[in-house]
């Protein structure tokens, strides 16, 4: 049985269709209810026509796309930034597994030089490193893919 | 900017003047939100939730703010500030000083309320979408509207705009 207490789910559209025909049909015969939705309809079309008369800044658009380029560059150079640092790491580290053979033209220049420890952080866990093998033995090199769960994630998405 | 996040730039700045009710803010705000939507869009599922899923980040990134910063939530600015209009809305018979009125008693509304009746009001959005946006519940969302709904019409006796399209309630 439809009656006035449906009211304020009519008006915010929440009445399932069956029961919002029965309140149409409502309205026809109660005219405080009628009076009632055609105050909300004046409050809503007085709200809707203010915010649309509120204008969006010139420019806007053009901050946001430069901004969020701004910011993807930045991202980009950082993780090119991890990615050399893990070379370096790990050339450092091989150095001191494989020495190379001594020379000794350097040798008699007496110049030492002790590896360095490099600590390299990603930003994120989403990171593989994957070891390539190389032909001499002082050069590693290492694949580094980023956010690579969720590159699978989509992959299997679109399987 | 994804075209499709950036179709809705003009509903996020909107939505953002509300809920800080300063220019300057609301632009910050909606750039960082669609940075933030841009970063994360792969969790972007349903394009067709997208204003939904723009509106709440939105309202996440401005609560964490206050939160953050311990900011005292938006009030209303002056009648008078309110800016010049490119392009009156046709459906509504009401001059500007009547619009700044509205909108500024909506702004003095308190956060939650004002929040629900605009996103019902001016965005259209159902009541379950409003408590997604809102972080709450559809009763409690109801609830605040009805409220709201009944502030608004003691604020604004006099104004009194027709409707280009009776009987559709929403």
């Amino acid at each position: 049985m439809i009656a006035c207490t449906d009211l304020d789910d009519y008006l915010i559209g929440d009445l399932p269709d069956d029961r919002r025909r029965q309140f149409d049909v409502h309205l026809l015969v109660c005219p405080g209810c009628r009076e009632a939705v055609h105050e909300h309809e004046r409050l809503i079309a007085l709200l809707r026509a203010a915010a649309e008369s509120e204008p969006i800044p010139p420019g806007f658009a053009d901050r946001v796309r430069s901004r969020v380029r701004r910011r993807r560059r930045m991202r980009l150079g950082a993780l090119a930034g991890t990615v050399a640092a893990a070379a370096a790491f790990v050339w450092v580290h091989n150095r001191r597994l494989n020495p190379p053979l001594p020379d000794r033209a350097a040798d008699d220049r007496a110049v030492a030089v002790t590896p360095a420890e490099v600590r390299v952080t990603f930003p994120g866990s989403n990171v593989l490193a994957v070891r390539e093998p190389a032909a001499s033995p002082g050069m590693t090199f290492v694949w580094v893919y980023p956010n690579l769960s969720q590159e699978l994630h989509k992959s299997r998405n679109r399987r | 900017v994804s075209d499709r996040l950036e179709e809705w730039l003009p509903q996020v700045y909107r939505f953002a003047r509300r809920l800080t009710a300063d220019a300057d803010a609301a632009e910050d705000l909606a750039q960082e939100t669609l940075l933030r939507a841009w970063r994360h869009r792969s969790r972007l599922r349903d394009q067709g939730s997208a204003r939904v899923w723009l509106f709440r980040i939105a309202a996440n990134l401005w609560r964490d703010g206050l939160r953050r910063k311990r900011l005292p939530t938006a009030h209303a600015g002056p009648v008078d500030d309110v800016p010049d209009s490119p392009r009156p809305p046709e459906r509504c018979a009401v001059g500007r000083e009547d619009l700044a009125r509205a909108l500024a008693a909506l702004d003095r509304l308190p956060p939650r309320q004002r929040d629900v009746l605009y996103l019902l009001a001016c965005e259209g959005l159902s009541i379950a979408e409003i408590a997604t946006v809102l972080r709450t519940s559809p009763a409690a969302a109801k609830a605040s509207l009805s409220v709201a709904r009944k502030k608004l019409r003691e604020q604004l006796p006099d104004l009194d705009p027709e409707p280009d399209q009776p009987g559709q309630p929403r």
